[in-house]
């Protein structure tokens, strides 16, 4: 039986190497996409005499690229903590009031702050930890039911808070010049992506996920009531909440540059988990991997299908909800 | 009299500031080696009971020691490594199979950032075979029946290779086939030397396997001592408040409630 | 006894005559942009302009001489530097600023007898002043051949259609000398041009390219230009275009405009950006900042017949280099909006931005 459990992770280990295969590939690819001379690829003899077609793919394509595949992992992976501790497969990594936290923040920026964007990434970032700061606040407040519950319960207040403020000013938002910016900061998208927006994050993103990724397999256990976490010499709020911050630190930080992105840590998890089974030591991974691969692939999409570009939000949303159908109407099968 | 492997000392517990007192000045002591049954109704404090000797509440008054030492010195790692715990029941919402569910067990042997390794692979196995489930079997957990789940549990506290194993109830909602097997494999572990201490409300698991049997009532304990000592008419019937009489049937003691 | 009966029928058949006179001197009928026939008893005194886009509708109506003693209120307008009709309104102080999206009780409590408003604000807001009984008249002001429609309309609101032929023929001659000129040019050797509109979204800069329909693109190939954004067929409103197009295009020109940034500072900006250095039309020195002065000449306000002569003369120089623009833009203010020299060196000179020279 040994055997048998041994050639399972066998599977799924090839099944990793060739998703991650398929990451770097359609990557290296992206840099070659765009609708610069024409819509489509270049080709590398082109890009050899073409100067501006070297510096686009310098200045605008690879920053861009590294951007979207750190959002997709990070939403990814974030999206599979969230859906493991909570155990709830409809939950996303901004419900905690995190989302509607940041869009705050870029609202009040947009319209009271002067609208620079480092004044609105800075101010959507620290909204979406004060969100979270709130929810765990009113969480401890609320007397009955478990930490579970309670959790739930205060994020979806705080973010039904968040949401009236950011109607609120959408409201007062003077319709032709600030209300526009607003509204499309909420749709999301990375058309704006420079070397800077990759450095900002870039300190924040790589030690998050590197801790969820050597945490991965005490995620597993972090999902059993409290006694049982303890009498397994595990410490449940520590330990959870060290996955958690990480979690909810990478998508505070990539949701300020990007806006809000939706569907991502809800669906790639999903994935994730039908492909690699539920041990998360292999679908977290699998998660970080998927969710950059789509996230990827989406941006692309935005990018190069239309002469104007289209909003990442919109696509990932589509794409996204297409294939939740196809998985909730798929049989399941038993990973064998 | 052995050093007993696990001592309490006049505890007392109260859940809050202004609860009323669940335990009043308990002291207990653990051999090693034995199975003790701890009797009683329900809401007496069993349970509360057991998640103070595992470290996981702490009393307002009183000492525990382990080995001789206080409890509160032992590392978490090393407390995971000395005692496991097999809940009443556990809500699994996950499609784990067997052996990834076990292999949870082996947690206080890894360090945090260390994940499991061929040789936790063959031990959570050969615990899955000792309640007799097959580590093979790929079936998601959230298919199996009440019983198959109890035994699971107790396959991931064997994986711990534990030397105390407490168990909350563990015959309460198994049938008749079930209770005999959880019976056995108690006996089994202790006779590998595993000390065991479970809590029930029903006297017969008590005389079915047990070697010390507590009495508890009104969070104090009533009596201790073998089956034959404690397990009398009198004390029974003070300890439920209800009349019980004890016969033997077969050179085995039967409890009888109506 | 029969002469008096006759008499007195005489006097009041007279004096029915005169009253259906005097009625029909004073009663006013106009139709607006959509069509509607709105029949006046006496010409309105106290009109109020209102809804979004009323910018254009209140400079087209200042064009006409009466127009400040018979405006009494307009909402707040957010486009543009400054207040224009501060300037060509001597009574402005005395008038009412209503808040953005004001609602119909707040203007009717002001009691006009005429709300003028764009003709998509119909359903948000002329309604419901409709109901409450206050004639309301719609206008569109995008395109040239809408402005000469909605100015004649105004210039019997306004009982002068002397006025309104005026200022029609004004627009027609201008029109008329950029397109003999460019008429000659064959399609394909018409220049092409990007026409962008820059803004700071979300605290990002964004170019934008606009609809077909929109003035912005009719100028352009009034001018005899060839807009290269046409293929895109973009929706109702600005498109937003990457870096990596605006280079696919490799247009000839490209124009730039910015509604709430300078854009005189935006367009040097770009020139020294190390991608946009490497555009065609940047290193041929033909990228423009499109001229401004309260408001941008590229916008259906009275000003694009500013932006067209200055776009063609951007295009074709040879073919428009005896055409002086800041001359151009003196005799516009002075005729349109009655400005003179000094009034003009006062309020306009200062207020100019772009590429002028």
């Amino acid at each position: 039986m040994l055997q048998r459990s041994g050639s399972t992770h066998a599977v799924s280990g090839r099944i990793m190497a060739l998703l991650t295969l398929g990451l770097l590939a359609v990557c290296a690819l992206s840099l070659f996409l765009g609708r610069y001379p024409s819509a489509g690829f270049i080709s590398p003899a082109a890009l050899r005499e073409d100067e501006l077609a070297r510096g686009l793919i310098v200045k605008l394509r690879l920053p861009r690229l590294l951007v979207s595949l750190l959002l997709g992992m990070s939403l990814g992976a974030a999206g599979q903590v969230f859906q493991m501790l909570f155990a709830n497969p409809l939950v996303e990594p901004g419900f905690l009031g995190v989302s509607q936290g940041a869009a705050f923040g870029a609202g009040i920026a947009v319209l009271y702050l002067g609208n620079a964007a480092w004044v609105v990434q800075a101010m959507a970032a620290v909204c979406a930890f004060c969100g979270l700061l709130f929810t765990y606040v009113l969480a401890h407040r609320i007397r009955f039911g478990g930490w579970i519950l309670r959790l739930v319960l205060a994020g979806i207040s705080v973010s039904a808070l968040f949401t009236a403020g950011v109607g609120v000013l959408k409201y007062v938002a003077d319709p032709l010049h600030e209300l526009p910016e607003l509204t499309f900061w909420l749709l999301g998208g990375l058309w704006h992506a420079t070397w800077l927006h990759f450095y900002s994050i870039l300190p924040v993103v790589v030690p998050s996920l590197a801790i969820l990724c050597s945490l991965r397999w005490r995620l597993n256990i972090l999902t059993l009531s409290d006694e049982v976490v303890h009498s397994l010499g595990v410490s449940p709020g520590r330990e959870r909440a060290v996955l958690l911050g990480a979690a909810v630190a990478a998508t505070a930080v990539v949701i300020s540059v990007s806006g809000i992105v939706g569907w991502i840590g809800l669906i790639v998890p999903h994935i994730a988990r039908r492909l690699f089974g539920v041990d998360t030591r292999l679908s977290l991974p699998g998660s970080m991997v998927i969710g950059g691969l789509f996230t990827v692939i989406c941006d692309d999409i935005a990018r190069t299908a239309m002469a104007g570009e289209i909003p990442l939000g919109i696509l990932t949303s589509m794409l996204g909800a297409a294939f939740f159908l196809l998985l909730m109407s798929q049989r399941k099968r038993i990973r064998t | 009299m052995k050093k007993p492997l696990m001592a309490l000392q006049e505890l007392s517990f109260r859940y809050g500031t202004h609860g009323a007192p669940v335990l009043r000045n308990l002291s207990l002591n653990l051999e090693e080696g034995l199975v003790t049954a701890v009797l009683g109704p329900n809401g007496v404090g069993k349970t509360t009971l057991l998640y103070l000797m595992l470290g996981w509440l702490h009393p307002d008054e009183g000492k525990l020691m382990l080995d001789g030492r206080p409890l509160g010195e032992y590392g978490q790692r090393e407390r995971g490594q000395w005692m496991s715990l097999v809940p009443q029941r556990e809500h699994i919402p996950f499609e784990y199979s067997m052996l990834e569910y076990v292999l949870l067990g082996r947690a206080p042997y890894l360090r945090p950032l260390e994940s499991p390794v061929e040789k936790d692979i063959r031990i959570a196995s050969h615990a899955l075979e000792s309640v007799g489930l097959d580590p093979g079997d790929r079936r998601p957990i959230t298919k199996f029946s009440g019983g198959e789940r109890q035994l699971l549990m107790i396959a991931r506290a064997l994986a711990q290779q534990p030397r105390i194993i407490l168990l909350d109830e563990p015959t309460s909602h198994l049938d008749l086939r079930n209770k005999r097997m959880l019976v056995d494999i108690m006996r089994d572990q202790a006779a590998e030397g595993v000390t065991l201490l479970f809590t029930t409300h029903e006297p017969e698991v008590a005389s079915a396997c047990a070697n010390r049997v507590v009495l508890m009532r009104d969070g104090r304990i009533l009596s201790f001592g073998t089956v034959d000592e404690v397990m009398q008419e009198n004390l029974l019937s003070t300890t439920y408040g209800s009349d019980i009489t004890v016969s033997e049937v077969h050179g085995k003691r039967v409890t009888l409630w109506f | 006894m029969k002469k008096r009966r006759t008499a007195y029928k005489v006097t009041v058949l007279t004096f029915f005559l005169l009253a259906c006179m005097v009625s029909s001197l004073f009663g006013l009928e106009v139709t607006d942009a959509l069509g509607r026939e709105v029949s006046f008893e006496r010409p309105p005194q106290r009109i109020v302009i209102a809804g979004r886009g009323l910018l254009m509708v209140a400079d087209a109506l200042y064009l006409f001489p009466e127009a400040p003693s018979r405006v009494i209120a307009f909402e707040k307008i957010t486009l543009g530097r400054e207040n224009f009709l501060s300037v060509v309104d001597p009574s402005y102080t005395t008038k009412t600023v209503l808040p953005i999206d004001v609602g119909a009780e707040r203007i009717a409590s002001l009691h006009p007898d005429l709300v003028l408003m764009k003709s998509y604000m119909q359903r948000k807001l002329g309604n419901s002043l409709e109901t409450l009984g206050i004639p309301v008249l719609y206008f569109d002001f995008e395109t040239p051949d809408q402005y000469e429609r909605d100015i004649r309309a105004l210039g019997h609101l306004m009982e002068n259609d002397e006025r309104s032929e005026d200022i029609i023929a004004f627009y027609r001659d201008r029109v008329r000398r950029v397109e003999e000129r460019v008429k000659s040019i064959a399609e394909q050797e018409k220049p092409r041009v990007l026409f962008l509109y820059y803004s700071e979204r979300g605290g990002s800069r964004a170019f934008n390219v606009p609809p077909a329909a929109w003035m912005q693109t009719i100028l352009v190939e009034t001018a005899g230009g060839f807009p290269v954004w046409k293929e895109i067929r973009a929706g109702q409103g600005w498109t937003r275009v990457s870096f990596e197009q605006i280079a696919a295009w490799d247009a000839d020109h490209i124009f730039i405009t910015s509604y709430f940034t300078d854009v005189d500072e935006v367009t040097g900006r770009l020139v020294d950006d190390s991608l946009w250095k490497s555009l065609r039309a940047v290193r041929e020195n033909r990228i423009h900042a499109f001229p401004t002065d309260y408001y941008n000449w590229d916008l259906p306000d009275p000003r694009w017949i500013l932006g067209l002569t200055w776009l063609a003369s951007r295009l074709y120089p040879e073919k428009f280099s005896d055409v002086d623009m800041i001359a151009e833009t003196r005799t516009f203010f002075r005729e349109l909006y009655f400005l003179e020299d000094d009034g003009y060196n006062r309020y306009i000179r200062d207020m100019l931005g772009g590429d002028l020279p």
